[in-house]
């Protein structure tokens, strides 16, 4: 408890440069990665991390120095010149955006790679690991790193909310931007450039590995909770910063447990609970429908039939026998007693002694039923000329989907009165 | 039909080889790391050339060959590997020539007990044992016997220069030990961010300790972080050591930390580790990077 | 030429068809930055069979691999289909969780061996010529050669096999589903080949030109033809040729092999992607389009 409380309030100086360091960064990650999210480029974080190893090679050549500053404008320029390179291939060409992601990915990290062997060749100074000094790890933040995220996270936000809905419009309808007059490049250019500037930081502090994840991850968790594109960069960024403080918390508890990892790993849990549980789109949720809709699709076939029986009979609410339903229609004895449970449930149906008998609620239910299916049919048959043998099965599945609306629609592409019942017309056999 | 003809033309044409064999360079020795080079070339006369793969500053764990790198294999007849796996795949493969080339790994000489391992891998060997100016010693004493049976012309003057530069290594060390002795004992820790320096600390009596292990790939976490900020103001170290080829990032954050709790540990200066300064630095030879790093713990932790 | 040249301009030839004809179908289904996730997700697979082997140069470690290599493809899936994400997103989250826990892995329990993935992922096709496969005392030719090779044949026979299955899964699904035909299955098929694929081309070349020759080749095909085999027989050609012209390049720049193969390739793909009559930025240069004749209706 103690640990947990030293922890919260941030007294080691090294936990708080990194838990306010990877809050800062999360949330600015999150934010940029939701606009990737939305123009299903994703993984542009990864390639452009990847473009930026040629920018630090010239870098170095040019500078003779390994001093970050001059490092990191190598970068940015490059990583700029990939997005733009990607941009030329799905604008101007057929290419889609995956692939110019791995086109640009390869084609200049090969790029990079082959700079690296001629400055190791050559002697340039030390120039080791120049590829992976630029590439920094979690834990080690100071608070120089908390003052550049801080300032990172500050022009981030200002800037989604100050061109929210542009940014909103450049990622579903560009084209309406246009004709609305509104500077699509310059918006672009924008997003392009926060998306720069946030990977460049990002990679210097915590690697490449972490930063994609940190732009992909928090919107796709996101989304499965809600369509309301406020709603969801609001979510991703607490995600984001979720993460964050979980990854340091846990690195904190041992040795050799690497924070940025861990971030991730915070991550793909709340990815995982969003996809099960999430109301709507979550795994539990629409397996929940789906129970939901099956029962009911038993009950109302269950009362359908018992409606057909009291059709031919005088007295409508006749006590029906068990063995009188059974010989109207075959039911396996699990899935009697569970339809008629579930008919019982909803009050079209109550229990007497040996046997049921309907409701009046049920008495209505089992008649439209019966004059959905029919009216399915004849819609089958007169206007998709299907074969009469086939009619049947599709009504069975349709009757119990078919909303008034829609009943009323078919009424008037059959031309047929408000009073239209089955025994009217002429009967299809089943 | 026509498309697999034309592949199969272009095939033709591209690969009509008239082979050539490679000659292989008989006064040479090829080495792959720029400490091994310098050692070698201390080891033999101008006759036989010491040909060096990866050049100073150079990290053997990232070093990438060229086409040249390869001619030079191919044409080697005299091969000396560091040896405990440091150039990783590079010195697999290299192994494997051993059936036309003489393949030397200098570290296999020493004994057993001598390599530091960590406990429970087999493969988990440290291979710095460079940083131990008398295992060096020992190893160039060993490496001599199969320099003077491949080389049998140069014979005497490889004992010769051996036997110099034995005698220049064992006065080395002498110097290194003055050298760090005037370090007090309570301040006898160095502590650097990735684990190259044990056998120079079990060489010269020090305590060792750093963020990562000797992989690369490992990564450290915050509790390894506040783990050795609490150590580096208990124990008052003065300073700590940034290493010439890996970042300084972490060791600045551990500094930044130590200093707002109130301890300004300093950052003694850059260590050379796995490859040599470079030429015009006092560190572009391997007594010359052993002295450098004497010299720059001493000064640091003098205080 | 002498013999090295020549292996390891066969050895990049045979990568860039086994990838290529794998890229095709990879690239068809916009999934072009597999090859990349792979690369980053085979790590835990590493180091779990390291810490099982004891042993570096196990080959273990490739079957690890190999595994984890499949898996990561079976979690896209997964997350594709049943989460119903975004197919970008669904590879993003996978391989950098499967990446992370690879690190996690390292630090806990190897940190103190080099366990450099390095020694499985980073291959180096120069030092191809150098790895002979000895029986007894017979040098039968560079060993990672006969790996590609023979890997090459497997994948194209299943693919012969396979080719009207994944043809139709590639171009049309739907239509593929509606006629019953299992597309899960032979989407599994093709994944795991890629997944196998990779991690033995990993091995022999490196990372980079992995990824390069299973993208960038079937995009230039791309730009030339829509019809399936002559996007087949485009890829094989300019992997040849950026074997080729890639090694000689690369020595006389004195620089990184692979990495010039995969940049001859990308040179390859822009001029395409210019000079191509029906899609190119010249195309108003080029392109004349046929006058249609209208049928009266």
């Amino acid at each position: 408890m103690e640990d947990f409380l030293d922890f919260m309030t941030l007294r080691e100086p090294s936990v708080r440069y990194v838990v306010l360091s990877c809050i800062l960064l999360g949330a600015a990650a999150s934010t940029v990665g939701v606009f990737g999210f939305l123009r299903k480029r994703s993984l542009v974080g990864e390639t452009v991390a990847h473009s930026m190893l040629p920018g630090i090679g010239l870098a170095f050549i040019i500078s003779g120095s390994r001093e970050p500053i001059f490092l990191v404008t190598g970068a940015v320029i490059t990583g700029w010149m990939s997005m733009g390179f990607m941009n030329w291939l799905t604008n101007r060409g057929p290419i889609k955006i995956d692939l110019a992601l791995a086109i640009t990915l390869t084609g200049f990290f090969a790029i990079g790679i082959g700079l690296m062997t001629y400055i190791q060749r050559g002697s340039f100074g030390d120039h080791s690991g120049l590829d992976h000094y630029i590439f920094g790890r979690a834990a080690a933040m100071k608070p120089d790193d908390i003052r550049v995220f801080g300032g990172l996270a500050i022009f981030v936000f200002i800037s989604v909310l100050l061109l929210f809905k542009e940014f909103m419009g450049i990622c579903f309808n560009k084209e309406f931007l246009s004709v609305l007059g509104l500077p699509v490049r310059f918006l672009e250019f924008a997003i392009s450039f926060l998306t720069i500037l946030a990977i460049s930081s990002g990679i210097k502090a915590v690697g490449i590995v972490l930063m994609a994840a940190l732009m992909i991850i928090p919107a796709a968790a996101a989304r499965y909770w809600t369509g309301n594109l406020r709603w969801l960069l609001t979510l991703a960024i607490a995600f984001g910063i979720i993460a964050g403080i979980g990854g340091a918390y846990i690195s904190f508890q041992a040795h050799s447990l690497p924070t940025g990892p861990f971030i991730v790993i915070v991550l793909a849990t709340i990815t995982a609970i969003s996809v099960v549980f999430a109301p709507e789109k979550g795994l539990f949720s629409r397996w929940a429908r789906k129970r939901r809709m099956n029962r009911r699709v038993a009950a109302e076939n269950f009362v359908k039939e018992l409606y057909q029986i009291l059709e031919k009979k005088t007295e409508q609410y006749a006590r029906i026998s068990k063995t009188e339903f059974l010989k109207h229609v075959v039911y396996e004895r699990e899935s009697f007693f569970r339809s008629l449970r579930w008919a019982v449930a909803r009050g079209w149906i109550v229990p007497v002694v040996d046997g049921m008998k309907i409701t009046e609620k049920g008495l209505i239910r089992g008649r439209e039923l019966n004059r959905l299916h029919r009216l399915w049919e004849i819609y089958l048959a007169r206007k998709a000329h299907t074969p009469l043998e086939k009619v049947h099965h599709s009504a069975e599945i349709i009757e119990h989907i078919l909303t008034p609306e829609l009943e009323a629609e078919i009424r008037i592409e059959l031309d047929l009165c408000e009073n239209f019942s089955p025994q009217n017309e002429i009967h299809i056999k089943a | 039909m026509k498309k697999t003809g034309l592949l199969i033309a272009m095939c033709a044409i591209l690969f009509s080889c008239n082979t050539e064999v490679a000659e292989t360079n008989k006064d040479s020795i090829l080495t792959t790391t720029s400490i091994l080079g310098d050692i070698l070339r201390n080891m033999v006369p101008e006759e036989i050339e010491v040909i060096n793969l990866m050049g100073p500053g150079t990290d053997p764990h990232l070093y990438k060959a060229s086409p040249s790198d390869y001619k030079h294999i191919r044409e080697a007849g005299f091969i000396v590997l560091a040896g405990l796996h440091l150039e990783g795949k590079m010195a697999e493969v290299i192994s494997g020539l051993d059936k036309e080339k003489e393949v030397q790994e200098f570290a296999s000489f020493l004994p057993k007990e001598q390599i530091i391992n960590s406990d429970g891998f087999a493969d988990g060997n440290d291979p710095h044992m460079w940083m131990d100016v008398e295992l060096v010693r020992y190893c160039v004493l060993k490496l001599r016997t199969d320099l003077v049976q491949w080389f049998p012309e140069h014979s005497q003057k490889i004992d010769l220069k051996c036997e110099e530069y034995i005698n220049k290594l064992g006065r080395l060390n002498r110097e290194v030990l003055g050298i760090l002795s005037k370090v007090p004992a309570e301040n006898r820790v160095i502590i650097t961010s990735h684990d190259a320096l044990n056998y120079f600390a079990r060489a010269y009596n020090y305590e060792v300790r750093s963020l990562q292990g000797f992989s690369t790939a490992a990564d450290f976490g915050l509790k390894d972080i506040t783990v050795l900020v609490d150590y580096i103001i208990e124990r008052e170290v003065p300073a700590i050591f940034v290493e010439n080829i890996v970042s300084d990032q972490a060791l600045k954050a551990v500094q930044a930390a130590c200093a707002e709790r109130g301890f300004a540990v300093k950052l003694g200066g850059s260590l050379y580790t796995d490859a040599l300064g470079m030429e015009s630095t006092k560190a572009s030879t391997y007594e010359g990077m052993i002295r450098m790093n004497a010299i720059t713990i001493s000064r640091a932790l003098q205080n | 030429m002498n013999m090295d040249a020549f292996y390891i301009i066969l050895t990049g030839t045979f990568v860039a068809w086994l990838c290529g004809i794998l890229g095709v179908f990879i690239v068809l289904r916009k999934l072009s930055m597999l090859g990349d996730a792979i690369s980053h997700a085979v790590l835990p697979g590493i180091v779990i069979a390291y810490l099982v082997s004891g042993d570096r140069s196990s080959p273990l470690l490739f079957i690890g691999a190999a595994l984890f290599g499949v898996a990561v493809t079976v979690l896209i899936e997964l997350l594709t289909k049943k989460a119903a994400m975004q197919s970008d997103a669904s590879v993003g989250t996978s391989f950098t969780l499967f990446f992370s826990v690879g690190i996690i892995l390292v630090s806990l329990l190897a940190s103190r061996v080099d366990i450099d993935a390095d020694c499985v992922l980073h291959g180096e096709i120069g030092l191809v010529p150098f790895d002979r496969l000895y029986w007894g005392d017979v040098d039968y030719g560079p060993r990672q050669l006969w790996v590609i090779g023979i890997s090459l044949l497997v994948v194209s026979l299943i693919l012969i096999k396979a080719y009207k299955g994944l043809y139709l899964t590639s171009f049309n699904s739907e239509f593929a589903a509606s006629l019953g035909v299992g597309i899960a299955g032979w989407h599994y098929l093709l994944m795991s080949s890629v997944s196998l694929a990779t991690v033995v081309s990993f091995e022999a070349v490196g990372a980079i030109l992995v990824v390069g020759f299973l993208v960038i080749p079937p995009a230039c095909a791309w730009l030339w033809s829509r019809r399936l085999n002559e996007m087949i027989f485009i890829t094989l050609a300019v992997g040849l040729v950026s074997a080729v012209a890639g090694y000689y390049i690369a020595v006389w720049l004195d620089s990184s092999i692979a990495a010039t193969m995969c940049v001859v390739a990308l040179l390859l793909f822009i001029i395409s992607f210019v000079v191509n009559p029906r899609h190119g930025v010249l195309k108003k240069w080029i392109y004349k389009p046929k006058h249609r004749q209208y049928a009266p209706m």
